[in-house]
């Protein structure tokens, strides 16, 4: 297993938003975990990626104990987190983006790989190149921080909500990009609230519940159970 | 890109144009002293002027490139001003040294004057960068009253009565060489991997982390670099001014720094030199207006603020302000 976590609890103060997940996510895998708002996935990815401070439990990637190790170090690792809301640099173009992207890499001839490799995945990203990343539509900022993490040469992308205010068309644009990022090779570890669209194209989910794993399994599955077709796909 | 033949020349003299200029300047201005057609008293105005320049591009470091809200850049400057000021005079005696060994003091002076401010730079920014915006603005601002107070209750250097008899050995030559060096050292930081950092930490903070970007650090080291740049002004002015007084450096003169700065456009260098420049000049020359001298620079800060909101450079960086190598479109960006 790449990564692999037991047990992990985040609180903030005296509320405890993760209470005792585990799941695990393995090399070549889109994995999902899914759930309304408030079950506790953002922090999960925020804990994963050293922004939130685990309470307990343990997270191993790649057999490596991620506890305790900071932020920017967790990144150097090979996990990258794209966050909620986007945050690309507003006022930066995204040919800057992209390059902060690559911030922790040193091999000059492997970034320029990456950067074609993304423009490849996003042509619109290539004919934008020089505009400032504030001026790009939703979906289009959603590319940028897509192929911002990518540049990273990872070897785990999380991402949050990336569906999150987009326009239907968007959204299946966004999947379909996800597919081809594991199709080359990096496995997904996707939060969403889109749990049909979610299920769709992961090899596996995690239902969440207020901080508790309540369901788990093939996606293929999930997405045929009585209880999440009514709770979360709205049938 | 042909680099050989006479534009290859052309290029490799544009290379340092910049510092041709400013030899030619310097000959220009020592030219119109020679023959008496620059009055002393505006040479003087316009070293304060570097010297400000210097401060304020330091303080574009933290503020402009970094994003962080610093009103503590005086506090550095006093430093700075003390501690070469103290070794020249207080452990040298510097009236009393050879001409030949002078030169060596004031350096030295100076270097020390650098590294001190930047020491309490980084006592200042490692704790205090765990506070944001308004509240570190206002660490900042306790900071600079801090060292003022400090340096009132030291009787060594003059206390509340002023540090007199510093040798007055500054000239626009010294003034203009760290003034380069300090153009020189800025603006290839900028143009580096730090700097895309610093600007990163700038734009989010959050997503800069998710970079694998170490926020703290690139804070706290923009912090440290503002804070030297100001500690070396400040020796270049103890040794202009000859007399230091612990309310030159109040969170007034802090405040002058931040109005040059945002004058003049604050995230690009040629807007700290822009506004320390226009600001620090305008005042001296509205000095025919009496009284109403402060009245009409107040209004024309006002107007600059409704039309130029951008700073008088409108957010635009002189050409060689920006490194040559640095990628300033995708076309040439390599590495």
């Amino acid at each position: 297993m790449l990564l692999e976590v037991e047990d992990l609890r985040v609180s903030y103060g005296a509320i405890e938003a993760v209470r005792g997940v585990s799941f695990s996510v393995d090399r070549h895998e889109i994995v999902t975990l899914v759930g309304a708002n408030g079950a506790g996935k953002t922090s999960i990815l925020r804990a994963l990626s050293g922004l939130a401070e685990l309470c307990g439990g343990s997270v191993r990637y790649s057999g490596q104990e991620l506890r305790n190790v900071r932020p920017h170090d967790i990144v150097r690792r090979g996990i990258s987190h794209v966050p909620e809301g986007r945050l690309a640099f507003l006022n930066l173009s995204v040919h800057e983006n992209l390059l902060l992207g690559a911030y922790t890499r040193t091999d000059g001839e492997g970034v320029r790989e990456s950067l074609e490799k993304v423009y490849a995945l996003f042509p619109l990203l290539r004919e934008r190149r020089r505009q400032v990343a504030g001026t790009l539509s939703g979906g289009e900022q959603q590319m940028l921080v897509l192929g911002r993490a990518l540049m990273s040469d990872c070897k785990l992308l999380l991402l949050d909500e990336p569906s999150m205010g987009l326009a239907p068309i968007l959204v299946q644009e966004v999947f379909d990009t996800i597919v081809s990022v594991r199709a080359m090779g990096t496995p997904v570890l996707l939060v969403e609230q889109n749990a049909s669209m979610a299920l769709s194209i992961a090899d596996r989910g995690y239902v969440l519940e207020t901080g508790r794993v309540t369901l788990s399994g093939k996606a293929s599955d999930l997405a045929q159970m009585e209880e999440i077709r009514a709770a979360y796909l709205g049938e | 890109m042909d680099k050989t033949g006479f534009s290859g020349f052309l290029r490799g003299v544009g290379r340092y144009a910049p510092l041709l200029g400013l030899i030619v300047f310097y000959i220009g201005v020592t030219y119109l002293r020679e023959i008496q057609y620059l009055k002393a008293y505006y040479l003087q105005v316009l070293m304060f002027g570097l010297i400000n320049c210097m401060v304020t591009m330091g303080l574009n470091l933290i503020n402009g490139v970094t994003g962080q809200f610093s009103i503590g850049q005086a506090g550095f400057v006093a430093v700075g001003a003390y501690t070469s000021a103290a070794i020249t005079t207080l452990m040298f005696q510097f009236s009393a040294l050879s001409p030949l060994a002078r030169p060596f003091v004031f350096l030295i002076s100076i270097l020390a004057a650098g590294a001190v401010a930047g020491v309490f730079g980084y006592i200042i920014g490692r704790p205090s960068l765990r506070v944001k915006g308004d509240y570190l603005a206002i660490v900042t601002l306790g900071f600079g009253e801090i060292i003022r107070a400090v340096i009132r209750l030291i009787p060594q250097v003059g206390g509340p009565r002023g540090f007199s008899g510093i040798p007055r050995y500054v000239n626009l030559a010294w003034i203009l060489a760290f003034f380069a060096l300090t153009i020189w050292f800025l603006r290839n930081y900028i143009y580096s991997s730090f700097g895309r950092a610093c600007v990163s930490c700038r734009e989010d903070d959050l997503a800069a982390e998710t970079m694998g970007i170490n926020t703290t650090t690139h804070k706290v080291q923009a912090f440290i670099i503002g804070a030297v740049t100001a500690g070396v002004a400040g020796a270049l002015l103890a040794h202009l001014l000859g007399y230091l007084h612990p309310d030159q450096f109040s969170y007034i003169r802090s405040t002058d720094f931040l109005v040059y700065l945002y004058a003049g456009g604050a995230g690009t260098m040629s807007g700290a030199i822009a506004g320390a420049m226009v600001l620090t000049i305008l005042p001296e020359t509205l000095r025919f207006l009496a009284g109403w001298r402060l009245v009409i620079y107040g209004l024309a800060l006002v107007l600059m603020m409704l039309y130029r909101p951008n700073g008088i450079c409108n957010g635009k960086e002189f050409s060689f302000l920006i490194p040559p190598l640095a990628p300033r479109n995708p076309e040439e960006a390599r590495d």
